[in-house]
């Protein structure tokens, strides 16, 4: 087995409580996640499934415990999609690559690299107004891809998508992620959805990761 | 479509001007007084104007200090609105200077920018940059605080730096909410400035104006407001182009 490019270690969270009774939402969460592999998080809405990628991804701090993991080769796709209007595909995906010290060239050929194998590089001048659902995750997660990141945090990316789009772009997608290796945390609240795309599936229930065993359906 | 849209609004364009034209003739004609000059006459007495060339130096004077106390203000307001939107240490120390300043009127500071500064140019850039500050502090100060929580996720998580940050993210995103700030300072500004030069200055529209209200012609006084008017408009007309343009990956209002 490779060595865990990510340990999340009996991480414990609470929102800060502002005068209201403090709800935990994470306590003794554990697991190793190791390249090429899929973790999924699964559980009910607002049970702290983005609460864990949030914290993976170094946005907000656990109160107690520990993640390790190296911030600059994690990349996350968001459930809001999060592309910035005012730049076309190509610029968003590009924008993955402004804290590199790339020349333009090299970075020119990495977004349509990545676009193309997203497939969406016919569509690397439209804005994102311009895009369909499926094309904008699409480009959401070249955007990610781009980087070349160790983890790849997905939070219910594909939860807008009709059935179709969705598992021909997760097909795709776990294509890309076995061949470069890239260890994956997907939170969805689709049992479905995590079991066809992962190794490991997690129940988030009452603040505890539980781990749930699962065949997989492909 | 689009042309179809076009002659629609450019004919509804006419008529509200007609419509405004003719109730003003109609009453000019119904009270039948020196003092309430009548639509035709007031465009002969801009004819007059023009061609005698008597209200040039006026207009050039009033557009110098509007442009200039504009710009002053713009790029002050600007700044500090960034400045104290992103800062939040900075915001908590000056925030409240600036929000008991912002509510008195540009008006209210003449007489102290008299004494401050003289009779002349100055007194008016300094009243225009205070009219035209506010606004587009307040807007892009808004403007920063408005950004989606989504977009400093993406800023982070792709590692931008701070000046990428701002560049990539925080300033396109508030380009619109500056755009509405200069658009209600260009209106404040040609309100102050001829307020102002009516009282501190010896040239410009204001100055024209009152000047003639001592000779007791009503007809150029009217015919300096309705180029005030038109002035006004050319300027909003000239920022919503631009804001087409600017933000061509959303819908501009034409308003």
């Amino acid at each position: 087995m490779n060595s865990p490019c990510l340990v999340v270690n009996d991480v414990y969270f609470t929102y800060p409580s502002n005068g209201v009774p403090e709800k935990r939402i994470l306590s003794q969460a554990s697991f190793l996640l190791s390249g090429g592999e899929v973790i999924s998080i699964i559980g009910e809405n607002g049970g702290g499934k983005s609460t864990l990628l949030n914290l993976v991804a170094g946005f907000i701090q656990p109160n107690q415990g520990e993640i390790v993991v190296d911030l600059k080769k994690v990349s996350m796709v968001f459930q809001d999609i999060g592309l910035l209007e005012w730049k076309n595909a190509f610029a968003n995906v590009e924008l993955a690559l402004l804290s590199s010290n790339y020349s333009e060239q090299k970075r020119k050929a990495l977004v349509e690299d990545n676009l193309k194998l997203l497939g969406v590089l016919d569509a690397k001048y439209k804005l994102p107004k311009e895009l369909s659902g499926g094309m904008k995750q699409r480009v959401a997660i070249a955007r990610a891809l781009v980087s070349n990141p160790k983890v790849l945090l997905l939070d219910e990316p594909f939860s807008a998508l009709d059935w179709k789009t969705k598992r021909a772009l997760q097909k795709e997608l776990l294509k890309i992620i076995k061949k470069k290796k890239i260890g994956v945390v997907l939170v969805t609240h689709d049992l479905n959805e995590a079991a066809f795309f992962s190794d490991i599936v997690f129940l988030l229930e009452k603040s505890k990761l539980k781990k749930f065993n699962l065949k997989k359906k492909n | 479509m689009n042309g179809v849209f076009l002659a629609r609004k450019v004919l509804l364009l006419c008529a509200s001007f007609l419509i405004f034209f003719f109730v003003w003739q109609f009453i000019a004609g119904l009270l039948n007084t020196f003092l309430f000059p009548s639509p035709v006459g007031v465009f002969f007495e801009l004819i007059s104007l023009f061609s005698s060339g008597e209200i040039l130096g006026h207009i050039y004077s009033s557009l110098y200090r509007v442009l200039v106390g504009l710009i002053i203000g713009i790029i002050g307001g600007a700044v500090c609105g960034y400045v104290l939107g992103i800062n939040s240490f900075l915001s908590s120390l000056f925030n409240p200077i600036v929000q008991i300043l912002r509510p008195i009127p540009p008006i209210a500071w003449i007489p102290i920018a008299i004494l401050w500064f003289g009779i002349g140019d100055s007194s008016s850039f300094f009243i225009i940059f205070i009219a035209s500050f506010f606004p587009v502090f307040t807007n892009v100060y808004f403007g920063v605080h408005s950004l989606p929580t989504i977009f400093e996720k993406v800023a982070k998580s792709l590692n931008l730096s701070n000046w990428q940050k701002f560049w990539q993210v925080v300033f396109p995103f508030t380009t619109p909410y500056l755009l509405t700030g200069i658009k209600t300072a260009v209106g404040f500004s040609w309100m102050v400035i001829i307020a102002a030069e009516m009282i501190a200055s010896q040239s410009g529209l204001g100055y024209f104006i009152d000047y003639n209200r001592l000779l007791l012609a009503p007809t150029k006084i009217m015919a300096a407001m309705i180029v005030i008017g038109i002035l006004g408009l050319i300027f909003h007309y000239s920022i919503v182009f631009i804001e087409s343009k600017i933000l061509f990956w959303r819908s501009v209002s034409n308003e």
